[in-house]
């Protein structure tokens, strides 16, 4: 009896450690049960899906994705809800903490604050230090080691100790290299496009508008005495050109660059990209070695050329630690992080398509590279990755106005033309398919992988310059710069301003030099008078852009935004208009921008072209489930949080979505 | 059949084999040991890089160090320079995100900016700021909402052997710290 009971105990032990050692199914899949104790989310930018347009779980089911498929196969999927305002920081923010943005104060990109004048921004929702609640990592950063690559609000690094942080973008720390845009100097063409070509006013322009240097300025020697010098000045260091002719040629059709002045590294026709070349830029005051490669987007007539000089995202000085920079360039080569800049240049010449297109193809492909170098040498627990490419070309000139029956521009191509830009689109969704393919690849059995973004992208067919409405009302005092040609807002005698990217700053007293909150009979008249404006303005169709008009004190219970963040009035537009700061001249109200996709400023519950995909997969995630409702953006931390078995704290706005476990 | 004791054991070794390969989870990345540094008693993390990471609560002060050995002391002073100009970044007036007419550039201002200062400590010379961060421990916390600790970052230069130190303290900013951690640093460790 004894002896028998051992055996049916020891033959139960047996059963139940091979059912433990193979049971339930792993993101690769293999049969395990338990809790993930590792997490890959990646969170690309600018993520269209919806089951209307862009059927990305559709496209995924018919093989155009098939990474993604096997990631739904493993896993559940459904459709994600930005958070107001529909823009990047504010749902980074969402999505990394779980919260809104009355709770983790990231209301904006560009945010004043009461005491502070309105001519700048106070603080920058891209940065780590606006964020008044931890972000998802900061539950991990006890023990398990973490890995953050081009994550908005990510920077200033949070994390030291056995984490990596990599380039948050825009978080105004570290050495940031944007790539810029070479144009011969055209006094119309800078008229036309200098405002968009600016970086700053103290900083490098994202397009340079330069002359060719005299023959006798020039170090640069090619034996071609006539032909155009150029000198490039790319932060602090300079590279030179010299147009050249082919042996058959008459004309001038390549440039020939030299990074020293001396010898030729490449010569290169319209349309063609160099290798990379070491330069040393200069960032402030500090010498870092850096990776420049160029492309001649267009030569010619004349002297006229358009060069692009993409600058390597990757140094020591824009990762924590540093040490990583020099570890990850051996397996990557230097970084393209995203295709062109903010605000776009590759949007003015038909030659910045092509641009565009191979620059991001760069950006995807490093992208790619970089999740089997992290896992190769880090061996994260944590590794949450982003990469804005998608959002560039969801927002670019080039597409969304072409291929969204909704768009006003619908009909300005062929449809044979729209399905190649079409096949363009799901080329970018396939790019994001390969990295997924690679993160598949390199998770384990105990990895939780995400999938998600924070906003889609709609057409932009309307830009409404709300300042020139206000301008015309007399509630704006503006003088014109006789140099620059700018219009001086004069804050003190002014009483109402549109600011980025939603917010009217009202206060009959005037605006200036600090922003104070206006109050009483007076306020409230002239808040009213502003919302009637706004409301009664329609656009050459008879249609308002204004979805809703909300005011500070309604704002935290309407739009979940905090009072100390935002304007006097927060204006919502309408998919298809996007508010303008600009005052003109001619002070008309509705213009066509150049863009013809964006997302800014609308409320996305109804609006599905902003919706995002959200798929979850691993050890107690149900397999091949579609979630019927959309999620919101703050339900997916906790939502991670508790499929990795941790507690989710109480102070989180959304709710994990237990559908989804098994 | 019948089943055996053998039988058992020869079942079960596979199964705890097999527990043993498939069911391991990966090897933590933990490990903590103490080293006393400063006459103080610091908790060592485990490190990405070369560097050595140390933390500790001194009477509510929460202190973490990042200890660097370089090459040589030009390669240290080389270093330190960069984190110095790294940290400053912070606070330089930088893009708006999102650009407009009127939103061009975002600058910390004066009165949240750290203070700088340089002095020597025994072996070497300390750089350090004095000013604030936010719940989430970050430096450039540039509104009054925003602050949540008093900071110090800064970075000691030692000569003998060649290393950097860097020194981050965080004070919540309604507590009075008695002790000051800047009299305690020194070269000599």
């Amino acid at each position: 009896m004894k002896k028998g009971l051992v055996q049916s105990i020891t033959l139960l032990f047996a059963f139940a450690a091979i059912g433990y050692a193979y049971g339930g199914e792993t993101p690769n899949g293999e049969k395990d049960l338990g809790t993930p104790t590792k997490l890959n989310w990646f969170i690309p930018d600018g993520v269209r899906a919806e089951p209307d347009l862009f059927k990305f779980f559709q496209w995924a089911k018919e093989g155009k994705l098939p990474n993604f498929k096997r990631l739904m196969d493993m896993g559940s999927y459904g459709y994600s809800i930005p958070v107001f305002p529909s823009h990047t920081p504010t749902n980074f923010a969402a999505l990394l903490t779980g919260t809104y943005p009355i709770k983790n104060g990231i209301a904006d990109g560009p945010m004043r604050v009461e005491g502070q004048t309105l001519q700048k921004p106070a603080i920058g929702g891209f940065s780590s230090s606006a964020r008044m609640v931890p972000a998802i990592w900061s539950e991990f950063a006890k023990d398990k080691r973490v890995v953050l690559i081009s994550l908005p609000g990510s920077t200033p690094p949070e994390l030291k100790n056995n984490a990596i942080t990599l380039r948050g973008r825009w978080g105004g720390w570290g050495a940031d290299f944007n790539s810029i845009v070479f144009e011969r100097q055209s006094v119309e063409q800078r008229k036309k496009l200098a405002r968009n070509s600016k970086l700053f006013f103290q900083g490098m322009e994202l397009t340079q508008y330069i002359s060719p240097v005299p023959e006798e300025d020039c170090p640069y020697k090619t034996g071609d005495s006539e032909s155009v010098c150029l000198s490039l000045n790319v932060y602090g260091s300079k590279i030179y050109g010299r147009f050249a002719k082919s042996n058959n040629s008459k004309k001038y059709d390549r440039i020939s660059f030299s990074t020293d002045g001396n010898r030729t590294d490449a010569t290169l026709t319209k349309g063609t990209w160099s290798n990379w070349y070491p330069i040393t830029a200069t960032w402030n005051g500090r010498s870092i070695a850096t990776n420049v490669k160029f492309r001649l987007i267009a030569i010619g007539p004349g002297d006229f050329f358009r060069i692009r000089v993409l600058v390597d995202n990757l140094n020591s000085a824009i990762v924590e630690p540093p040490s990583v920079a020099s570890e990850l360039m051996a397996d990557t080569g230097p970084m393209v992080d995203f295709v062109d800049n903010f605000p776009q240049q590759l949007v003015y010449y038909p030659e910045d398509k092509e641009a565009f297109l191979s620059e991001s193809k760069m950006s995807f492909s490093w992208h790619a590279r970089s999740v089997d170098s992290i896992y190769k040498r880090y061996n994260p627990d944590i590794f949450i990755h982003d990469i804005y490419s998608p959002n560039q070309m969801l927002t670019s000139r080039w597409w969304m106005g072409y291929i969204d029956p909704s768009s006003s521009r619908y009909d300005d191509v062929s449809s044979s033309e729209r399905k190649k830009l079409w096949s363009e689109v799901l080329s970018m969704y396939q790019e994001l398919d390969a990295i997924i393919g690679k993160v598949i690849k390199n998770a384990d059995k105990d990895t939780l992988i995400v999938f998600s973004s924070d906003h889609g992208a709609v057409p932009l067919d309307q830009a409404v310059q709300l300042n020139n409405l206000f301008a015309k009302k007399g509630w704006i005092n503006y003088s014109i710069d006789q140099k620059t040609g700018e219009h001086q807002i004069d804050w003190e005698k002014s009483k109402v301003v549109f600011l980025k990217m939603s917010n009217i700053y009202v206060n009959p007293q005037g605006l200036g030099p600090q922003w104070k909150r206006g109050e009483g009979p007076g306020y409230d008249a002239l808040r009213n008078e502003v919302i009637e404006a706004i409301s009664s303005l329609k656009d050459e169709h008879g249609t308002c852009p204004l979805e809703a008009a909300v005011k500070w004190e309604n704002a935290p219970d309407q739009l979940h935004l905090p009072a100390s963040r935002i304007g006097d009035i927060v204006v919502v537009n309408k998919p298809g208009f996007g508010w303008s700061e600009d005052i003109t001249v001619e002070q008309e109200i509705f213009t066509t921008p150049i863009e013809s996709g964006y997302k800014q400023a609308i409320f996305a519950d109804n609006v599905k072209g902003l919706w995002t995909p959200f798929i979850i997969a691993g050890k107690g995630i149900k397999k091949n489930y579609a979630i019927p409702q959309p999620i919101r953006n703050v339900d997916q931390a906790p939502t991670i949080l508790k499929a990795l078995g941790m507690k989710v704290p109480d102070h989180l706005d959304g709710k994990a979505v237990n559908e989804v476990f098994e | 059949m019948k089943f055996s004791n053998k039988m058992a054991i020869g079942l079960l070794a596979p199964a705890l084999f097999a527990t043993n390969c498939f069911a391991q989870d990966q090897p933590p990345h933990t490990g903590q040991t103490t080293v006393n540094l400063f006459g103080i008693d610091f908790e060592q993390s485990p490190s990405l890089s070369r560097a050595q990471y140390l933390e500790t609560d001194l009477d509510g002060a929460d202190i973490r160090l990042t200890i660097i050995r370089l090459k040589n002391n030009e390669e240290a002073k080389m270093f330190m320079d960069d984190r110095l100009a790294q940290f400053r970044s912070v606070f330089h007036p930088k893009r708006v995100d999102y650009p407009g007419q009127y939103s061009k550039s975002i600058e910390c201002s004066e009165s949240f900016k750290p203070t700088f200062q340089t002095v020597n400590i025994p072996g070497g010379n300390f750089a350090y700021f004095d000013g604030y961060a936010n719940q989430n421990k970050v430096a450039g916390a540039c509104s009054k909402d925003l602050i949540k600790y008093r900071f110090m970052y800064g970075v000691a230069i030692c000569a003998a052997p060649p290393r950097i130190v860097e020194i981050e303290e965080y004070v919540d900013i309604n507590k009075l710290n008695g002790n000051s951690l800047l009299e305690k640093i020194t070269c000599d460790f």
